[in-house]
């Protein structure tokens, strides 16, 4: 396809994937591309095209590879305001860019290019504040509409606020929000595969690996899961409902005003347990504290417990299997050991 | 979903996990596009009968018989080797240290990208991606021919895809209430 000489010691990946850029960079130029194409429709748009494609199926793997790469490089426009900042700086002793020549126009881009080279940071159309929690940690985050986040252990999120809407996205760990009510800007937070649109409203967010949780005190709260070729699952929940979003969908419950106060005990510092399985709340505990609780036996993982703690107060909980459930705990470093009797 | 689908949406953000997995066990960098472009064949393959259940499973799965088979066709493994590769960890839990990337550091690594291209190409990417000229303009605005910049663009875009690969290539998703600014989500 190309008019370049290859190389006969390009190995044969490197050869079809030579071959899908030039391909690529040739519907691109035509403009085929823009609208994110499927496939199919592309090589009935070029016969020569097709026939590439149809060689073998490594040819439309490495050419898949490229198009959503190159799809995805769409996102450096965002990267266009800043730089249309150093045009304007530099048009002082420019025409205006219609009148422009080539050879000043080509100053211009040079020097656009090379102070883009040399930004050490991006600066995209919204800032974005990063707020991170450590093991143990909780810390509240006021927000400039009023609304308030209150970030549980090991959590981390970003918080980009603009004219249109405000969003937070739940990189890590469990947030309880507050929102102040806003019908211009719809409040979104963004984790993982749940999003959650609010107006005001008071709930919270946890999640776990692919899992996401909401849980709602007061209000009214979207939560979208992640788009199906069946369409996008969603609920709507109000005070004393959780949603467990995961790749199944989204899953709505209703579990009443004291279990949602349970799941919300970490805003006070505590973790409230009722009939929850020992292995359960090890693994809350852990969340909270560098020393860590380990069960070393799976049967006394079942024992069910009660009562309010402290979260970071792991002494007093293994301090409790001891007396109150009976069982042995080892201090062996920063691990605690909690065996059968 | 159709296996097209499929295949951008599950199998590409998992790239940066396969690389580093290939790199534990197998080693040789320049090995690494062939075992990938094969492995995706394979997969796709598969998912012509059938779209697997667990694409990261299948995925490692058939990296791992890959690897094993070309080891021994290389003959001049001992059988040692062949055992301890067996029994190192090939879990398909592979957690890279960029497994939730926000949308702030995906653009950051699609900047860094950008800057590691030589000149030329990262000009043509430059004004083609980020200011939106077409072939045409680009070609204008830079003295060069259009079939110039068309190269430049091919290989910028291996050059960035190989970037990304290693944090994985993720579909852009298109949000229900997504602002103007294309500016990550």
């Amino acid at each position: 396809m190309s008019n370049e000489a290859r190389s006969s010691d390009l190995s044969l990946a490197e050869r079809i994937d030579n071959d899908a850029a030039d391909w690529l960079a040739r519907l691109d130029s035509h403009g085929l591309l823009d609208d994110q194409p499927k496939l199919d429709q592309l090589a009935d748009s070029h016969d020569d095209f097709q026939s590439w494609l149809n060689e073998s199926l490594s040819h439309r793997t490495a050419f898949l590879r490229l198009q959503t790469a190159w799809a995805n490089a769409n996102r450096l426009s965002a990267l266009k305001t800043s730089n249309r900042d150093l045009r304007s700086q530099s048009s002082s002793w420019m025409k205006p860019v219609q009148a422009i020549s080539a050879l000043a126009a080509a100053i211009a881009i040079a020097i656009a290019l090379f102070l883009f080279a040399q930004q050490p940071a991006i600066t995209p159309e919204t800032v974005i504040y990063a707020y991170a929690t450590e093991t143990g940690q909780q810390r509240d985050v006021n927000l400039d509409d009023g609304s308030t986040i209150t970030m549980n252990t090991q959590s981390n999120l970003e918080v980009s606020f603009s004219d249109a809407n405000r969003r937070v996205s739940l990189e890590n760990g469990e947030a309880f929000f507050s929102v102040s009510r806003d019908e211009t800007r719809p409040f979104e937070v963004d984790a993982g595969r749940g999003q959650i649109t609010v107006l005001g409203t008071q709930f919270s967010v946890r999640r776990r690996g692919d899992v996401t949780e909401v849980t709602v005190l007061e209000g009214r709260v979207l939560v979208e899961g992640e788009p199906t070729p069946f369409g996008r699952p969603s609920s709507i929940l109000t005070a004393g409902m959780i949603a467990i979003v995961d790749d199944g969908g989204v899953v709505r419950e209703i579990v009443g005003d004291s279990a949602i106060d349970r799941l919300l005990s970490w805003r006070e510092g505590k973790l409230n347990f009722s009939g929850t399985p020992l292995s359960d709340a090890v693994a809350e505990f852990n969340r909270y504290n560098d020393t860590q609780l380990v069960l070393t036996d799976d049967s006394i993982g079942d024992i069910e417990i009660g009562g309010t703690f402290t979260a970071t107060n792991v002494l007093a909980f293994a301090r409790l299997a001891d007396t109150g459930l009976g069982l042995k705990t080892r201090t062996n470093g920063s691990v605690i050991e909690i065996s059968p009797n | 979903m159709n296996v097209d689908e499929w295949f951008v949406e599950e199998v590409l953000p998992l790239e940066g996990s396969l690389e580093r997995f290939l790199m534990r066990n197998w080693g040789v960098t320049d090995d690494i596009p062939d075992l990938r472009q094969d492995i995706y064949t394979r997969l796709y393959k598969a998912a012509l009968t059938e779209i697997p259940d667990n694409t990261k499973a299948m995925m490692f799965a058939t990296a791992r018989n890959l690897l094993i088979d070309r080891r021994r066709r290389s003959r001049i493994v001992s059988i040692e080797t062949v055992m301890d590769f067996e029994m190192s960890d090939v879990s398909s839990n592979e957690a890279g240290p960029f497994q939730t990337t926000s949308a702030r550091a995906e653009l950051r690594i699609l900047q860094d990208a950008l800057n590691a291209l030589p000149d030329r190409t990262r000009d043509v990417i430059y004004l083609r991606k980020i200011e939106g000229n077409s072939q045409k303009e680009t070609a204008r605005i830079l003295g060069i021919s259009e079939p110039t910049v068309e190269r430049h663009v091919s290989k910028g875009i291996r050059k960035l895809a190989d970037q990304m690969g290693k944090f994985g290539i993720n579909v852009m998703r298109p949000k229900a209430k997504q602002t103007k600014a294309a500016c990550g989500e």
